[in-house]
């Protein structure tokens, strides 16, 4: 883990100020539907398979392209989605140089303010505006109401987006539902693949993950004409290693800090695109592991030079499980009442950890699977004790668990965690939502009444 | 035990009774969340009794659950931790061991709560969701896994001839459940008989049936009890189960169903184990995993579904089918739209959420006469 210096810092009004890779990291994530035109229009025969859960490395190692369908939606919100396309424009001819200069020249007007603040402010209120319609959207087309939010937000997602994709690789680990869910797909989402995770540990359980994972490749094959080799998956686990172990500098280094690179909410917003764009690594692997890695660069550079933002009196938050959309106003609250979220669901399922890329690297890969089984496990009490262990790692001052209404297998955990967690001095709060947007002012009053009993 | 087992087909069967003997006979109590696919010729071998958690209670048991859980956890699972905390079933504190499977989420966390909170240990069986060839081949190795915790913790040597033999005295009771089909019986009387089912030993099944039916001579003197003039209705996807108003509901509405397509109904008796497999564990995983949980097998759980209910419909006689929904079920919610317009295309369909609430009689009573009255129209 990379230990840097944190020197004097003041914080900084528009925390964007040069983080030309935080806007790059955003703009791959809302143009998806963009870039895979783009992929295509480059090699029309490449095949598109859309992920929901950061494994896309076999797909990557196959030659296709994975994409969270998500990105693919048009980001109409306070016109994000046409800001996006200015950007994309700007960089195809001037290059990424050319957008920093920029707002290093539009910091000093007026105008340049509010595109910082734009990028700033919008992005994940974008992804928020799309996330609040699409379970309707589902809803409107009899998927049930009151199933979960992610079930309901995916769904949607494959509906309107479906049509771009060749293939679907879908993982309904834990969750019976989920795989219903999966399944609920096949009617409209072509070569419409699930593969099953065992949920226990050992060579039996080894045999089969890897034999499904066979049965992946092999429709992999047939759909993209290549052959697998472990020479290419090693090389796309080598490029996603990598971007791992930058994600957990971030969390244990910065996240962990008392300076940040952004001020807090802001830094909220980009470990929220850091964990939503993992799943598919932004269609592009190599171009996001520079991305990331730059990324990285930027925030320990901001911090070094003075930009960051003096965090040591803000309460640390984990703010979790979230990966399935959480609630913005909810990091509104925390931020203003002095507090910083941090986000850490893929190093809570084990998602971060490492592959190995030598020797069998399918089995590998197939372990890596697994290793999930020790994070979060055949019951709630490897979750909760998984959640505790990386709170305390983090050293947070409080927990913010999200419930959704609807999910039926990693909610449950509550209990459990709770009795955890007093018994370990880690105080709870829960706060719930239906739907985006819903309960916000509940949720408000339980945080402010949490924030002020962590800062006592 | 013999006169709990010829108590008479019209009256409830005295459960309370019929584990109280089982207890004073010196029985270890294994709690199976009501599942399908544990296979339950593995604890019997192991000398102990199954009790299944098929036997539910008020709408305030599944609230109770909930706080263990959560309120959107499906409100049988809800309702039947409730029922272990209201105490009000005896033979539920009685329960010295429970099987948790990933089933469903009900089963999965249910039971580990259940497991928690009563200091109950719990025996894993891992289900894997597709049925390829190397799923069956994990699903083997976890029901010999199953097989040998079961034996370790109950302190009972599993031996494989005594379950060869369980799976054959299972199989004849599962034949036995196949022919209640035949003997004219339906309604009410019906659903009794395949709640019993899955709560009795194999052979105490069979002596049951034989006794009330098969072999009652007055029984069989009767004929054919069935009128013919009567809707055939399938109750299709969620099981009633055991003190469920919901039957006596259906009947006081005049809805008389004739084919129970749940696993707590004619499926109970559908899937033989392969007697002449001489690996008993594949022969087990084999008919667990590819005959049982229709719902729950990916890819294609919708369309296994859908083939199975237009079969029946054709095959006995179906005028109409009530999709019956428990609230927040895993397997039952996605797919109830498509299950209507596939098979209202053959039969009217009358799709049905509940819970354990009474409060929505009136308007059941209107949904469901309004549905007999459609059915009634072409008569059987």
């Amino acid at each position: 883990m990379t230990v840097f210096s944190f020197p004097q810092v003041r914080p900084g009004r528009f925390s964007l100020f040069n983080s030309v890779e935080t806007i790059k990291l955003a703009h791959a994530f809302f143009s998806g539907k963009e870039f895979i035109g783009m992929y295509k229009q480059k090699d029309p025969g490449k095949k598109v398979v859309s992920v929901t859960f950061p494994f896309s490395e076999i797909i990557f190692a196959m030659g296709a392209i994975p994409v969270n369908l998500v990105r693919c939606e048009d980001y109409t919100y306070k016109e994000t989605h046409l800001l996006m396309r200015r950007i994309t424009e700007i960089t195809k001819i001037f290059g990424w140089g050319a957008i920093d200069n920029l707002l290093k020249l539009a910091y000093f007007t007026r105008a340049g303010a509010d595109v910082v603040d734009i990028l700033c402010d919008n992005m994940i209120g974008a992804l928020n505006e799309r996330y609040t319609q699409l379970p309707r959207y589902a809803e409107e087309r009899g998927f049930p109401v009151d199933s979960c939010f992610a079930s309901r937000m995916l769904y949607a997602a494959n509906l309107r987006q479906g049509r771009v994709a060749d293939a679907s690789f879908d993982i309904p680990y834990r969750c019976p539902f989920f795989a219903k869910y999966y399944d609920s797909l096949t009617p409209f989402m072509r070569n419409n693949f699930l593969l099953d995770i065992p949920m226990t540990s050992g060579a039996d359980a080894e045999a089969a993950m890897e034999a499904d994972l066979q049965e992946l490749v092999a429709m992999l094959e047939r759909l993209t004409g290549n052959s697998y080799s472990d020479a290419r998956l090693a090389e796309a686990i080598e490029a996603t290693n990598e971007v791992k172990a930058i994600y957990k500098e971030i969390l244990y280094g910065i996240c962990k800090g008392d300076v940040l690179p952004y001020n807090p909410f802001t830094f909220a917003e980009v470990q929220a695109l850091m964990l939503f764009s993992l799943t598919d690594c932004n269609s592009n692997l190599k171009a996001y592991r520079a991305n990331f890695k730059r990324l990285f660069a930027e925030m320990t550079g901001k911090i070094a030079r003075g930009e960051g933002f003096d965090a040591s009196r803000c309460s640390k938050i984990l703010y979790t499980p979230m990966f399935g959309g959480f609630e913005q106003e909810n990091v509104k609250a925390v931020s203003k009442l002095g507090g910083r979220v941090i986000l850490a669901d893929w190093e809570i399922f084990g998602i971060l950890e490492p592959i190995s890329t030598t020797g069998d690297v399918l089995h590998n890969f197939a372990l890596h699977m697994l290793r999930m089984n020790q994070f979060l496990g055949f019951d709630n009490e490897t979750y909760a004790n998984t959640m505790i262990r990386v709170a305390k790692d983090l050293g947070v001052d409080g927990v913010l668990f999200q419930g959704v209404f609807g999910c039926k297998n990693l909610g449950p955990v509550l209990k459990i965690f709770k009795e955890k967690a007093r018994q370990n001095g880690i105080p709870v709060v829960e706060t719930s939502f239906n739907n985006i947007g819903e309960n916000v002012e509940q949720n408000k009053t339980r945080i402010e009444a949490f924030m002020e009993m962590i800062q006592a | 035990m013999d006169s709990i087992l010829a108590t008479p087909a019209g009256e409830p069967f005295p459960y309370k009774q019929y584990f109280m003997e089982k207890k004073e006979a010196g029985r270890v109590f294994v709690g199976i969340f009501a599942h399908e696919m544990v296979p339950v010729e593995l604890v019997r071998a192991a000398g102990a009794t199954i009790v299944p958690l098929v036997f539910v209670g008020p709408e305030e048991y599944s609230a109770t659950g909930g706080s263990f859980m959560s309120h959107s956890t499906c409100t049988f699972a809800r309702n039947i931790v409730g029922a272990f905390v209201h105490e009000d079933m005896r033979f539920y504190k009685q329960v010295e061991y429970l099987v948790r499977s990933n089933y469903c989420n009900g089963d999965f966390c249910g039971m580990e709560y259940l497991g928690r909170e009563f200091r109950l240990p719990t025996i894993d069986l891992s289900v894997p969701v597709k049925t390829l060839g190397h799923s069956v081949a994990y699903f083997t190795s976890q029901v010999e896994a199953f097989a040998q915790r079961l034996g370790s913790l109950l302190g009972a040597r599993i031996e494989e001839d005594e379950t060869k033999r369980q799976v054959k005295v299972h199989n004849a009771a599962r034949a036995a459940i196949r022919r209640l089909l035949d003997v004219g019986i339906y309604g009410s009387e019906l659903l009794q008989r395949y709640q019993e089912a899955a709560v009795l030993e194999p052979a105490e099944l069979v002596e049951r049936l034989d006794a009330i039916y098969f072999k009652n001579e007055a029984f069989l003197s009767e004929g054919d009890k069935r009128d013919t003039k009567h809707p055939g209705i399938m109750l299709s996807g969620d099981p009633i189960f055991v003190n469920d108003f919901f039957a006596s509901w259906l009947e006081e509405f005049g809805a008389s169903v004739v084919y129970y397509d749940t696993w707590i109904g004619a499926r109970l008796g559908e899937t033989d184990v392969d007697e002449a497999d001489p690996d008993v564990y594949n022969a087990l995983a084999r008919a667990y995993l590819l005959g049982h949980g229709l719902e729950r097998a990916v890819p294609a759980a919708m369309d296994s579904r859908l083939r199975k209910a237009m079969t029946l419909v054709k095959e006995r006689n179906i005028t109409g089918i009530i999709n019956h929904t428990l609230k927040f079920c895993d397997f039952q919610a996605i797919g109830r739209g498509e299950f209507k317009d596939q098979l209202g295309k053959l039969v009217p369909v009358l799709d049905v959420e509940r819970d354990y609430s009474q409060s929505g009689f009136g308007g059941m009573k209107t949904r469901v006469e309004a549905f007999i009255e459609l059915v009634s129209g072409g008569g059987r």
